[in-house]
């Protein structure tokens, strides 16, 4: 007997931003056809999508909330929120995870979005920039609310692809396309890799849905607990584990596969290096932390996932010190946070392994910290791209007296980078806060603590050295007067959130709270 | 359809299907090649180009459209094999009620594709110069 | 009056700066100072609000809840100690911007707002009662400050900066590490749902925080704070970031430095690690003494070499602040049945701690004032300057008798306490931080020889002018309040004296009493005064300084009984 697999209406309400998102993007497309490089109207379009697109998430968040208190994380053993929080046909979960990242990824798009507003005058194609701009947001929402392996996959091709062309949109510099090759050549690679785990899994569950769904009392989640009880399957789910952790290892940048990101990040147009630091990278975080907190067994890859993390820690803060190009500077420094990251994601799955009760350090670390990220990395790099659009470079030398040139400039970059060395009164304080506190609440995990504080300092010294060089050196150029509507917002959002963040440090937890067990 | 976990018999029919297919070629060829006169010259042995004598090295440059013209193909492609089976199963979505519901929605899929033509088309993509 | 208002006050300022365009440097001038001279006398209104014959206790305590989902609260007060030293903070903050009058002409704005920040960091690091609000006011100080040895420091500051940020950072990390794995043991007692980082919830026995914990956890965490604060101090082998920012910082950054920063780190030992784990402080107290020991000696054979004024001085801040060390830890090598002159060294060291605040602040505006008026510091650059500028060689002379501790001026006080309290410990500590003393007397002199005295034989010299009014009013306060300390200690000491007796010395009293029941001989030994009737440096404070009579009699009474019978009914309770 066929199970009714229709959709309500309400049920398109779980994806109404990704909808106005799709909209969005293809009323782009539109735009280039009937007014072409009409860069203004394109960029009011697309920043009015995602604005939009972030007003249309309380209609999900509405919704899972009706439900009362809403889990984190999903888990298959509560059949209560399974029901309401799946939909179409099980491929979406509305959780407190998804819905968090799916706020952080808007948000971050929206910055993005605001500060190519200008940018795009130098395509032949303005909308379209925009419109892939948006289509990939919408592919990182996707893989932030994805409850099914082939939905994962899925978003994350979407988002790879579109981020390959972004990545080569400068078509006529040799570096753009440079970058969007070795992107696309790591990105198909790490993709098939991923795609054999998750064949893995499917053969021996027989089912792709993470969760189990209406008409259907099993999903990944469930098979696999038993599965991992026997022998024979275990190794076959490890080494699937293994390789899903390959795809996604590429998206988030996480050492050993992070040796595309100098160069991707170098060659790729600035707001698209910025687009893919925080949103690709905080999609993929999502998509790391559905699939291994829930599916595979803690016991197993919390060594090596925390070897990685502080591999991921160590080497990209190491690396950024020799920089001379601020692109390349930031690019390690997003490594570096990958490692944070993967810290607590490392911390959370820990206190699994060892069956403790869950901290809220251990919940709200991971997207806490990635919303502040959002913030301080888009801020950061939204004062290099003024910078740039004025000056045409990108050498941290040339930054030489910008504090007399434009002070403003220079204080925002300064608290940008205090933000990003975790430095107080800043929001990436109560971010390093909350996953120091991760670790060292986990057992067994004070060495990761270790790990992060030593390597804080290191990053303390190589973001000194542009304050050094903004403060210390004098001025080689005159006075910057270029102003714009786009990067100012941007850089005003951003400065807002970071600033907003710590002082309402207690209210922004709270807007997490909703999901807390 | 198989209840509960995991799909062997699912995997079977895979199995079977691929045996078939090898068998299907493997008798096709020898069956050919056991029947057909053989009648060697060397002209037979140079690489087929559509009847014209082959100018050139094998890797010469193409012309970047070939394959932008191959990507639209290979879209509208996709977008058959899609479109049969959903019409193979429209009537029992119409039986199951949600008829018109599929309908749109597949609608709306055509008119995304629709629109990137259109706008691959507005952009010039489609034409040879 | 409301303390924040004194906290926040100069940001406030700092952002009113802000506004006024660039040019109308004098209105800047004149605003930064009427900021600090408001703050200034808001916080003496705070000490009229302060109750002082309860010092012990916290009052003007406010508290908001900041992060509740972890405990965390905005929540500030202050109790003896950490007034004298908000005190010793807005007078310092007001000079060092009078004193920037015409030393600073370039990048005005900044500079004020630099200052103003930096002050309400140091206020807020004296009055932060939650832990992660102290670590917030803590870090917040470091941008201002780098700024002001960076921007108008000397040639040399860019590897200065570096090195103060670097040093400053791993110490004040690895604190905050501390700080979160203590948190991790407040889960118990009433915030057992959220945990807490409020220091009082932390230190009542009654909440078993701090019971909790494992002797060897506790060691770590006192060394991660230990060594946020002995950075700061600094202590003898981690100063050596002072001297270099020292003498690259401009003149009121050399000030407050001295004056303000290098006390939060004494501050830090004295309101964090001595309380929170006095088990461990006892464990690490020889290492510490020791460390104090080389401190004062090294710091002072060094100063002897200098040819730099501002080095000297900066290096006589080693010793000095390795007397202020020495006197806080060495009480705890007395036995803890011996109660005598148990205060008196860390009591000292509080006093001491003001004391360099006042004298090494003067001093370096003093050289400050050299330097505006010559370009150089070198010593051998002058010679005979009393002839020129005989009010300057006036104070000059003050402040350093003060600094070297001559009876009647701030310093003797200071040093006679520490020395008074640590002979309890071992004469021969005694015996080598006195030559330290010496030490200090003898390059200081011969700097101010060298300096003033003599022939008056550079040419450069000879047309010097006097002190004009500004820089009058920039020293006399501070030579006022070196002679005030230094003849009626007694009215500094009645502010925190019940603070150090309480907050500091009991805990680690009563961990001591923990550690060797007071049946088992002292394995100290008695020292020259531990046949004295146990009487408590309160004791002796007040017979040598009179209190007011209120509470005199009864209170000593009752504290004297205390101190032989029982000496904290909690402690019992805990035992039970």
């Amino acid at each position: 007997m066929p199970t009714p697999i229709l959709p309500s209406g309400e049920q398109f309400l779980t994806i109404l931003p990704e909808l106005v998102l799709l909209a969005g993007g293809m009323l782009l497309l539109v735009v280039e056809m009937v007014w072409p490089r009409n860069t203004r109207l394109s960029a009011v379009v697309g920043i009015g999508t995602l604005a939009a697109a972030l007003v249309a998430l309380a209609a999900p968040w509405q919704l899972a909330a009706e439900g009362g208190r809403v889990p984190f994380l999903l888990n298959a053993a509560d059949p209560a929120h399974t029901n309401t929080l799946l939909s179409l046909s099980g491929t979406v979960v509305s959780d407190g995870l998804a819905l968090a990242f799916k706020a952080i990824l808007l948000t971050g798009g929206l910055i993005v979005m605001l500060m190519s507003a200008r940018y795009g005058e130098r395509f032949r194609n303005p909308a379209e920039f925009f419109s892939l701009l948006v289509f990939a947001t919408l592919a990182s929402l996707l893989l932030a609310g994805a409850a099914d392996l082939l939905m994962i996959y899925l978003a994350l091709e979407f988002l790879s692809i579109s981020s390959y062309i972004l990545v080569g949109y400068l078509k006529f510099q040799p570096r753009s396309t440079e970058a969007s090759i070795k992107y696309f050549l790591y990105g198909a690679i790490t993709a098939a890799v991923m795609l054999y785990g998750m064949s893995l899994v499917y053969g021996l569950t027989g089912t792709t849905n993470l969760y189990p769904t209406a008409g259907r009392d099993f999903g990944v989640q469930t098979q696999l607990q038993t599965l991992l009880t026997s022998a024979n399957t275990r190794p076959a789910i490890l080494i699937a584990a293994g390789l899903i952790l390959v795809g996604l290892g590429f998206k988030t940048a996480i050492v050993p596969f992070h040796q595309w990101v100098p160069d991707v990040y170098d060659g790729s147009p600035t707001p698209v290096m910025a687009w893919l630091s925080v949103v690709s990278k905080a999609a993929g975080f999502a998509a790391l932390v559905r699939v291994f907190i829930s599916l595979f067994p803690a016991q197993e890859w919390v060594g090596p996932l925390a070897i990685l993390a502080a591999l991921t820690m160590v080497l990209g803060n190491l690396a950024a010190i020799p920089q001379t190009n601020i692109k390349r500077l930031l690019a390690y420094s997003s490594i570096s946070h990958a490692g944070y990251v993967l810290m607590g994601v490392v911390a959370w799955g820990q206190m699994q392994a060892m069956g403790q009760q869950l901290t809220p350090w251990h919940l709200y670390g991971v997207p806490v910290y990635l919303a502040t990220y959002v913030f301080m990395n888009l801020g950061a790099l939204a004062v290099v791209l003024t910078f740039y659009e004025e000056n045409r470079t990108h050498e941290i030398d040339d930054y030489a007296g910008l504090s007399q040139r434009s002070p403003v400039l220079a204080w925002l970059m300064v608290f940008f980078l205090l933000s990003l060395a975790g430095i107080p009164p800043t929001a990436g304080f109560i971010g390093k806060f909350l996953l120091l506190g991760a670790a060292i609440a986990a057992p067994g995990l004070w060495w990761l603590a270790v790990v992060a504080f030593v390597t804080t300092v290191i990053s303390v010294y190589y973001y000194w050295r542009v304050v050094q060089v903004m403060f210390l050196r004098p001025a080689q150029r005159p006075e910057m007067k270029r102003r714009e509507w786009g990067i100012a917002w941007a850089l005003g959002l951003a400065v807002f959130g970071t600033a907003a963040i710590f002082l309402g440090a207690g209210g922004f937890l709270e807007m997490f709270r909703l999901h807390l067990p | 359809m198989p209840e509960g976990p995991p799909g062997v018999t699912d995997f079977q029919a895979i199995a079977w299907f691929a045996i078939l297919a090898i068998l299907f070629v493997v008798v096709a060829l020898g069956l050919s090649r056991l029947i057909q006169p053989h009648r060697p010259k060397p002209e037979k042995l140079t690489t087929y180009e559509c009847g014209e004598r082959p100018i050139g090295q094998a890797w010469s440059q193409f012309n970047v459209r070939y394959y932008i013209f191959a990507l639209v193909f290979v879209v509208f492609d996709i977008e058959t094999i899609f479109i049969y089976p959903w019409a193979v199963r429209l009537r029992n979505f119409a039986d199951l009620g949600i008829g018109p519901f599929m309908f749109v929605e597949m609608l709306v899929f055509l008119g995304i594709l629709v629109l990137g033509l259109v706008y691959a088309w507005r952009k010039g993509v489609l034409k040879w110069v | 009056m409301s303390l924040s208002l004194v906290i926040f006050l100069p940001l406030l300022g700092a952002i009113g700066l802000l506004l006024i365009p660039r040019g109308s440097e004098g209105v800047m001038r004149w605003g930064a100072l009427l900021v600090s001279g408001i703050t200034f006398l808001l916080s003496l209104g705070l000490l009229g609000s302060f109750d002082t014959l309860d010092d012990a206790r916290f009052q003007l305590v406010e508290n908001v809840a900041w992060i509740p989902q972890f405990g965390v609260q905005y929540k500030v007060g202050v109790d003896g100690i950490s007034l004298a030293l908000i005190l010793l903070t807005t007078l310092l903050s007001a000079l060092a911007i009078l004193s920037s009058w015409s030393a600073v002409t370039e990048r005005v704005k900044e500079y004020y707002i630099a200052l103003l920040v930096l002050e309400t960091g140091m206020l807020g690091v004296f009055a932060a009662l939650d832990l992660v609000l102290f670590y917030v006011f803590w870090e917040a100080m470091l941008v201002p400050m780098y700024l002001l040895i960076g921007v108008w420091g000397g040639a040399n500051r860019i590897y200065a900066t570096i090195k103060f940020v670097l040093y400053t950072l791993v110490g004040s990390l690895l604190m905050l590490v501390a700080i979160v794995a203590l948190y991790l043991y407040t889960r118990t007692g009433p915030a057992a749902a959220t945990g807490s980082f409020d220091l009082q919830y932390i230190l009542a026995p009654e909440n078993f925080v701090l019971g909790s914990i494992a002797p060897e956890v506790k060691r770590w965490m006192f060394l991660a704070f230990a060594l946020a604060f002995a950075i700061k101090v600094p202590m003898w082998p981690f100063h050596t970031w002072l001297p270099d920012a020292h003498v690259e910082a401009p003149t009121a950054g050399s000030v407050i430095l001295a004056g303000v920063l290098l006390k939060m780190g004494t501050y830090g030992f004295l309101r964090f690690c001595l309380p929170l784990f006095p088990e461990a402080a006892l464990w690490a107290a020889p290492w510490i003494i020791i460390l104090s020991v080389i401190g004062i000696i090294y710091g002072a054979v060094v100063a002897f070499a200098q040819e730099d004024v501002k080095k000297l001085v900066a290096y006589s801040s080693v010793s000095h602040l390795g007397f202020c060390m020495l006197g806080m830890f060495a009480f705890m090598r007395v036995a803890a049945a011996d109660q005598n002159l148990i205060n008196t060294g860390v009591l000292g060291s509080m006093l001491q701690s003001i004391n360099h605040g006042l004298a090494t602040g003067a001093l370096f505006l003093i050289v400050g004032m050299l330097y505006e008026r010559r370009h150089t510091r070198e010593i051998a650059a002058f010679g005979g300057l009393w002839k020129v500028i005989p009010v300057f060689g006036a104070l000059f002379l003050i402040t350093t008798l003060s600094s070297i501790g001559l009876p009647g001026l701030a310093g003797f006080i200071g040093e006679f306490m520490i020395l008074l309290g640590s002979w309890m410990a071992g004469p021969w500590i005694t015996v080598a931080a006195a030559s330290g003393v010496v030490l200090g007397a003898v390059y200081m002199l011969w700097m101010y020889q060298r300096v003033m005295q003599g022939p008056l034989d550079n040419p450069a010299n000879q047309k010097l002018r006097d002190l004009n009014w500004r820089e009058l009013w920039t020293l006399v306060p501070l030579v006022v309040l070196m002679f005030w300390i230094g003849i009626y200690p007694n009215a500094l000491l009645r502010l925190f004296d019940q603070a150090v007796a309480d907050n500091v010395v009991l805990p680690v009293q009563q961990a001591k009493i923990r550690q060797f029941p007071p049946a088992l001989p002292s394995p100290g030994g008695p020292g020259p005064h531990g046949a004295l009737p146990g009487s408590g440096t309160r004791a002796i404070v007040a017979q040598k300084l009179p209190r007011r009579p209120m509470r005199e009699a009864s209170s000593l009474a009752a504290e004297t009984a205390g101190d032989e019978t029982d000496v904290d009914p909690q402690m019992n309770a805990d035992e039970r």
